[in-house]
């Protein structure tokens, strides 16, 4: 997928575990490791909202866009 | 009545091909033994005449694509059973039942040539060897016709069921991933 998920360089910047940022969210580790390694497929408005809030950060802080190249599509 | 899961509908159904399963082996096997006998002994008292030889080849023809089918059917309660004890498990969205379906589908369609072909084989042995009476004879072609028909349509019909479940898992993994 080519939507990049940057939630590790937010929380590395703002020095937060991601447990901690998984219950302030209000979310389990697992979904937030899902999220973390770019398996999500989709991602509620309202979750970006928290996460936002609790990072205090904007979408954009968190979600990439990176071109896909033809060897990953084929994939 | 509980569908899915433990001792609900779906482990009977299982219980149930299980025992088809072995009666349709059993029937297989004796239809294949009492053929061989017939076939072997009707060989042995005819005078080698062309035309008897060519009867016996049609007989043994016929009735090897009946056995056949049977066999083919085998194969279908086998993926049903495969199908139903994921239900029994609760897996109802898995990849696995997708491809059991794809291979129903695809001995149905096979199971519905063979038929076909029976079809083909009993009309040349009514017209040239055994005519009963024309009403029979008929009755006979007809049915042969429906069952081909019909697995034509079953296999058909699980093709296109099984494309509805396969979006369906990818629904519910788009779900599962949506955080």
């Amino acid at each position: 997928m080519p939507i990049i998920v940057n939630v590790d360089i937010m929380l590395a910047k703002r020095k937060m575990s991601s447990g901690d940022l998984a219950q302030r969210v209000g979310i389990t580790p697992a979904n937030l490791s899902i999220l973390k390694t770019n398996k999500a497929k989709a991602i509620r408005f309202s979750t970006l909202e928290k996460i936002c809030e609790v990072l205090e950060c904007k979408p954009g802080d968190i979600l990439d866009y990176e071109k896909e190249s033809n060897e990953d599509k084929e994939k | 009545m509980k569908i899915l899961g433990e001792k609900s509908l779906s482990s009977k159904v299982e219980k149930g091909l299980k025992i088809l399963f072995f009666i349709i082996t059993l029937l297989d096997i004796i239809t294949l033994t009492f053929t061989s006998i017939t076939l072997f002994s009707e060989f042995n008292s005819s005078s080698m005449r062309n035309n008897y030889l060519s009867k016996i080849v049609l007989e043994g023809t016929i009735s090897c694509i009946f056995i056949a089918t049977g066999i083919v059917a085998l194969f279908i309660i086998y993926q049903f059973i495969k199908i139903f004890r994921n239900l029994k498990q609760n897996k109802l969205f898995e990849k696995k039942n997708t491809d059991y379906l794809k291979k129903v589908s695809k001995l149905s369609i096979i199971i519905g040539f063979l038929y076909l072909t029976c079809l083909i084989g009993i009309s040349i042995f009514l017209r040239n060897y055994n005519s009963l009476n024309l009403l029979t004879d008929f009755l006979i072609k007809i049915l042969i016709l429906v069952f081909t028909v019909a697995f034509f349509i079953f296999g058909i019909g699980i093709k296109i069921l099984n494309e509805i479940y396969k979006k369906a898992i990818e629904y519910k993994e788009e779900n599962d991933f949506t955080i």
